[in-house]
């Protein structure tokens, strides 16, 4: 029996890795080999280096290079790093990968009765084995064909690669897993490199990995990686193309990629590989018709990117309507285009006469289509209107019918999700194209993130003060438990608090972030998300663009959880 | 030698410095042997805390004043783990289940159940029932009431019931019709002073303030007597000797509202608009109460702007605040409210014959 | 020790004697509830319907509504003791009365399970020696049956047709609206009328007498008028006072501010000097007093936010001032119907923002500026 299955599995590999070195999808077949080949900034491979080359010293500081964590959004070329320093500094990867146990995991207990916390605790188990056994008889695993050359030597180094994390949301696991790193750390001399993804905008980071993966005794090092910059993005997918023998594909399909996916290279690769799948297969007919090609890329390479934020933040914002006179840079094409489509549009009713301050032209903006292709929901969208329409309105009246419209879609739907109000995107974005003047002058605005989530964010600590200044209270007397509410601690213990201060007992650290505020003049202290001139094409800088993907990966973690709270 | 709020708070109901009608009927009904439900209500800072407090020593003598301070855990359906701190003595428990927010239900069933289910211990103890303080009874959800109320009917025997709330309003109605209603109005000027000097008189020997100053204390503090004890203790470490002139000090973000309010009247446009937000924001990530803001602010603007005008301040500020507790985003309100009044201050100005003011629906 | 077992007064045999060794902890609600449905304070017309059946033995399903404390629970367990009798009243009732045990699984269990069985036949002389009709069917009462979710009620009706034969269901509601057609049809239904305060005072004159409480009839009305009909909440309200009053060292009389107070009602007077610092001309039942000495005209905006500042130190509570200036002033005297619509607007846009919890002084004041400006106008 035991025979039989052991013959099954290793048919399959087989069969398997015959078929993968057939047919390997492009992003694992072109990976980088050199550091020439990596698209990552030279600086971060450098530093990376570094950490790896003091680990391996024998000099004192290598005690305390024991755990890096990588993190950066997925298809930064954190792991692909770590690859191309091992081939190039001669050390060999030891890999926890759950994946590989976990369908048999999943086959012999899923369908059982047994609990999700127990089929955890036993990859949990399994884990820290491999830990403790990586930590002792290295050399176990070190049958890798790849490495074998130049792991001859006896003085062979090693790193833990941990890229597929058991799932460490439970608290019990997670303090497992926590101690599990921190024994390893103590005994064993062999270095721990953590990879965590960041996910899209979405951005469940914080609750997934890194904020759990807080460690306070343990030497971590992290460093983070951006996305990948568009130079480096280009001539990476360059060289894929020369490698692949992909010439069918365009440089201005190249670019589209580029654009698109915002600075992750494995969806860029995996983007390429497919569009010179589908042009190969249509060689014989005309090269470089970018139109489908690129409607196909959108949905490839989807994410809930930056760019299509901006281009439906600028339609609404800029509030298009018939019969607006084309901007002044406009071609006369352009212009003609705009005629055309203005002609398409319907006349909106007349009102009657006691209405006719709310008649508006017809807009060029169709709500249901924004609603179809927005990346982000309603909640999201009303935030980053809110940050942004000030300056898109002429007067106070505009703000005033703007703001109101927000006031009054946020207070009609409820918190819980069969309450919500399924038409909240619709009523958001009619009822910003109706306050907002016509057309709307072009002063160089700027579209910023919303405030709001670095606000959560500040008041969770200072709620966390909050608490910290009652347990400093309830720790003197537990009558202070009772009296001191949240409310009138945040309230009215900030004078006596700033006196203590001055005098000799010292209230805890950091009640300030309640009871501190300093009056300056001047507006927030909002981030430049990104510009552009027009409500035309988006402009693609990097930089602002990386900004707003990191910023909202936390922001929406923070909605979801704490927004509601005030 | 901190806190003054706590060191000297009376601890019978005889050493209460006003209300004294009151004192004696909880006095009156400690003894009886046959003690309701009661729900306490009335202004912060008025006194419902300590009066609980005596009352639940003439229960129970001075045992009660033995606490200690409990950590639970409790689970949320959603399997997620709630901490919440008690206090309680052998003879009662007190939580503040709302700062659980919408888990708590969870926490008064729980706790409920378990006092409920348990005898009292202490075969001394004067009476067979616990008592359980419910802090912020205003500000349980609507389950967690209707939770309440239903272990009100059910375990009368072991178990006795203190809500202490800011307003009857937020209460649903069976709630109210089993309690025995104890409202504490908040004390008059001269009770605070009288407070303030017993106060003073116990902490600072030697050099306390005088009538005059505990009265420039008492008259700020309007009616909150442990405001006006923190500002007198504030008071006593900045300037110990009490010496004229005597300023109260404010907490920095009611003077912050205050500035905000002044912005508002001295300029209308969408880049003020701005500048307020940015405040707003400061003010948010304090931790104040968006309620507490737009009311501080639209006090100062109120006073600041013209009569005709002042009505519609108020009005809007209203209206808002109310969506503000319907709705998700604080800040949206705070920001429509302040737009509303801007404008209306700036055609006040450009266009005094605005007609249609008395008429907004 | 006993009183860990105390039960609800009616039903358990055991539990009643306990119950009543220690009358004075007993809610007065219980203990006066009417023993036979002829002491049903004030339904005339539903008593001669019901004892009817008594005497036939049948019993369509039921739907009791009407405002809260007008005797509907009281009705159908007084008809239900004079059906069954003690012994057999714990086998035959089964009474469900929270909101919260009334999801869809409860009437698939609870219910169902109970209606599923068949009574036993008792006949026969009772325990306390009178003999009881004891008709071969069950009682299931829900009371509250408009806080159920339409699920459950529709789960119900099925259950209904299905155990006909040996169970009758009596639903018990303050809004007939909320029940869905299909139950409501298969009920005959009774409509409770709010009590008149004959009747109210007729009863609780009844008890203030048996507890020897000394309520003279202005303190009686007090009690009327706080529980606005009521009479559950008026005989708490009258139990609560005589538990002050009895407990308190020094001898007084109960006075009508005593129920106000308990009612958490606020005080006429104080009521009546707000109207008049709002500009309605109001007279005062005591014509010396003026309350606060604030007896002039109205001085703007100013003035009323003092006041109403001055209202919430007190802890006056929102919605109830509201509704007793409401009363004041949708009864007063010379107001232009026009003026009282205005006012009438204002205070329920008021109400409804209190319900979603909305900050009690900015609303008070809101509506106290409105009545300014539309009594003025």
């Amino acid at each position: 029996m035991v025979c039989d299955w052991d013959h099954r599995v290793f048919c399959h590999l087989l069969i398997a890795w015959a078929a993968a070195q057939e047919n390997r999808l492009w992003v694992d077949k072109y990976a980088p080999e050199t550091e020439v080949d990596l698209a990552v900034h030279k600086q971060k491979i450098e530093d990376v280096r570094r950490w790896l080359r003091e680990a391996f010293s024998t000099q004192p500081i290598s005690k305390y290079r024991r755990l890096l964590v990588l993190t950066g959004p997925s298809g930064a070329g954190k792991t692909a790093t770590l690859r191309v320093l091992s081939g190039e500094m001669g050390f060999s990867v030891i890999e926890w990968i759950s994946a590989q146990q976990s369908p048999l995991d999943a086959y012999g207990y899923a369908d059982e009765n047994i609990s999700g916390d127990d089929l955890y605790e036993s990859a949990m188990d399994k884990f820290e084995t491999f830990l403790a056994r990586a930590g002792n008889y290295r050399s176990v695993f070190n049958n890798n064909p790849a490495q074998s050359s130049s792991s001859d030597s006896p003085t062979q180094n090693a790193v833990i690669l941990l890229e597929d994390l058991p799932n460490i949301l439970h608290e019990g696991i997670r303090q497992r897993f926590h101690s599990a790193i921190h024994r390893h750390v103590q005994r064993s001399t062999i270095p721990v490199i953590i990879v965590v993804s960041d996910a899209g905008v979405r951005g469940e980071t914080e609750e997934v990995g890194a904020g759990p993966l807080r460690w306070s005794r343990n030497n971590e090092v992290s460093a983070r990686f951006n996305p990948i910059a568009v130079t480096f993005l280009t001539s990476a997918l360059k060289r894929v193309r020369i490698r692949a023998g992909a010439a069918v594909v365009s440089d201005s399909v190249l670019t589209n990629i580029v654009e698109s996916v915002s600075g992750d290279i494995r969806a860029a690769i995996m983007a390429l590989e497919f569009t010179a799948v589908r042009a190969g297969a249509a060689g014989s007919q005309k090269r470089g018709r970018n139109g489908p090609a690129n409607a196909s890329l959108e949905s490839l390479t989807r994410k809930e990117n930056a760019l299509v934020l901006f281009h439906l933040l600028g339609k609404v914002l800029y509030n298009k309507r018939k019969g607006d006179p084309p901007p002044n840079h406009a071609t006369k094409r352009e212009a003609t285009n705009l005629r055309k489509i203005d002609s398409k549009l319907k006349d909106e009713p007349p009102l009657q006469a006691w209405f006719n301050h709310e008649a508006r032209a017809t807009s060029r903006v169709s709500a249901d289509e924004l609603y179809s292709s927005t990346p982000i929901d309603a909640s999201l969208f009303s935030l980053y209107i809110h940050q942004n329409y000030t300056p898109f309105c002429a007067t106070l009246e505009h703000s005033d019918a703007l703001i109101d419209n927000l006031s009054w879609v946020d207070a009609n739907g409820g918190d819980n999700w069969y309450e919500q109000n399924p038409y909240a995107f619709h009523l958001y974005a009619l009822g910003t194209l109706h306050a907002l003047p016509t057309p709307v002058p072009h002063v160089g605005q700027k579209f910023y993130k919303p405030e709001l989530f670095d606000v959560g964010k500040r008041a969770h600590e200072a709620s966390n003060a909050i608490d910290r200044v009652r347990g400093w209270l309830s720790d003197r007397s537990p009558e202070n438990a009772s009296t001191w509410t949240r409310t009138a601690v945040a309230l009215e213990l900030g004078v006596v608090l700033r006196a203590k201060d001055m005098g000799m007992q010292k209230p805890p650290h950091g009640h300030g972030l309640f009871s501190e505020m300093r009056f300056v003049h001047g507006a927030g202290n909002a981030e430049v998300a990104g510009e552009r001139e027009t409500g035309g094409v988006p402009v693609s800088e990097e930089e602002p663009k990386r900004r707003l993907d990191g910023d909202d990966a936390q922001g929406t973690w923070l909605e979801d959880d704490d927004i509601e709270d005030w | 030698m901190d806190n003054l709020v706590i060191q000297y708070r009376p601890r019978k109901l005889d050493e209460l410095h006003y209300h004294h009608g009151l004192s004696e009927r909880l006095k009156s009904l400690a003894s009886s042997g046959d003690f309701p439900h009661m729900l306490f209500y009335g202004p912060s800072g008025a006194g419902k805390k300590t009066r609980i407090a005596c009352t639940l020593r003439e229960l129970f003598g001075p045992g009660v004043e033995k606490l200690k301070i409990d950590q639970r855990v409790f689970m949320t359906p959603s399997r997620r783990k709630l901490d919440v701190n008690v206090v309680q003595s052998n003879y009662h428990i007190e939580l503040t289940p709302s700062e659980v927010g919408n888990y708590d239900r969870v926490v008064i069933q729980e706790i409920l159940k378990e006092i409920a289910q348990t005898q009292q211990v202490d075969i001394s103890a004067r009476h067979r029932f616990k008592v359980v303080i419910i802090n912020e009874a205003d500000s349980l959800t609507r389950d967690a009431q209707a939770a309440l109320r239903r272990t009100m009917e059910k375990y009368t025997t072991n178990m006795r019931l203190i809500l202490c709330a800011n307003s009857t309003s937020r209460l649903i109605a069976p709630i109210r019709s089993r309690c025995l209603l104890v409202r504490v109005p908040a004390p008059s000027m001269e009770d605070v002073v009288g407070v303030l000097e017993y106060v003073a008189g116990r902490a600072c020997r030697g050099n306390s303030p005088d009538h005059a100053a505990c009265t420039v204390v008492a008259k700020e503090a309007a009616g909150n007597v442990r405001k006006a004890i923190l500002a007198l203790e504030a008071l006593r470490m900045q300037n110990p000797l009490f010496s004229e002139p005597i300023t109260v000090a404010k907490p920095d973000w009611e003077t912050y509202c205050q500035r905000v309010g002044d912005m508002i009247v001295q300029e209308q446009s969408p880049a003020r608009v701005m500048e307020v937000r940015a405040k707003y924001y400061e003010l948010l990530s304090h931790c104040i109460p968006p309620t507490v803001i737009i009311k501080t602010v639209a006090d100062r603007v109120v006073d600041k702007v013209d009569e005709n005008l002042k009505a519609d301040v108020m009005h809007w500020a209203a209206i808002y605040e109310n969506r503000m507790r319907v709705g998700n985003k604080k800040i949206f309100h705070l920001e429509a409210w302040t737009v509303k009044v801007m404008s209306i201050v700036k055609h006040f100005f450009y266009d005094i014959d605005l007609t249609g003011f008395d008429d907004y629906p | 020790m006993e009183n860990f077992f105390q039960v609800k007064s009616y039903g358990k045999k055991a539990g009643k004697e306990r119950a009543e060794e220690n009358t004075d902890l007993q809610p007065w609600v219980e203990k006066y509830r009417p023993k036979t449905i002829d002491d049903v304070s004030a339904q005339e017309h539903i008593v001669a319907v019901l004892s009817k059946t008594l005497s036939s033995k049948n019993l369509p399903h039921m739907l009791f509504y009407g405002p809260p404390g007008t005797g509907k629970t009281s009705t159908i367990l007084a008809l239900a003791r004079q059906l069954f009798g003690p012994d057999n009243f714990r086998n035959r009732v089964l009474e469900l009365n929270a909101s919260d045990e009334r999801g869809i699984s409860i009437v698939r269990e609870k219910i169902k399970n109970f209606a599923r069985q068949t009574p036993r036949a008792e006949v026969g002389v009772s325990s306390d020696g009178r003999t009881y009709p004891c008709p071969p069917y069950k009682i299931i009462i829900l009371d509250e049956a408009d806080s159920m979710t339409q699920d459950a009620q529709a789960a119900l009706r099925r259950i209904m047709e299905n155990h006909a034969r040996i169970t009758r269901f009596c639903l018990v509601c303050n809004y007939v609206t909320r029940i869905i057609e299909p139950l409501a049809s298969r009920c005959s239904k009774f409509r409770f009328k709010p009590l008149d305060p004959a009747a109210t005072t007729a009863r609780l004159q009844h008890i203030a007498t048996a507890e020897k409480v000394a309520a003279p009839p202005p303190v009686i009305s007090a009690l009327i008028s706080a529980s606005s009909g009521d009479l559950r909440r008026a005989i708490t309200y009258l139990q609560s006072i005589a538990r002050l009053h009895s407990a308190s060292s020094t001898e007084t009389e109960i006075v009508p501010e005593d129920v106000q107070e308990i009612a958490g009602v606020v005080p006429d007077e104080v009521v009546k000097g707000f109207a008049r610092s709002l500009g309605v001309d109001v007279q005062s039942d005591d014509e010396d007093i003026e309350m606060d000495g604030d007896s002039e005209r109205p001085r703007g905006f100013d003035a009323i936010r003092r006041k109403v500042r001055d209202f919430m130190l007190e802890g006056f509570s929102a919605s109830q001032i509201i509704s007793q200036l409401h009363d004041l002033i949708v009864l007063h005297p010379t107001l232009t119907a026009r003026q009282k619509a205005k006012c009438a607007l204002a205070m329920a846009e008021a109400d409804k923002a209190l319900c979603d919890g909305a900050d009690e002084e900015l609303w008070i004041l809101e509506v106290a500026v409105r009545v300014h400006r539309a009594v003025l106008a």
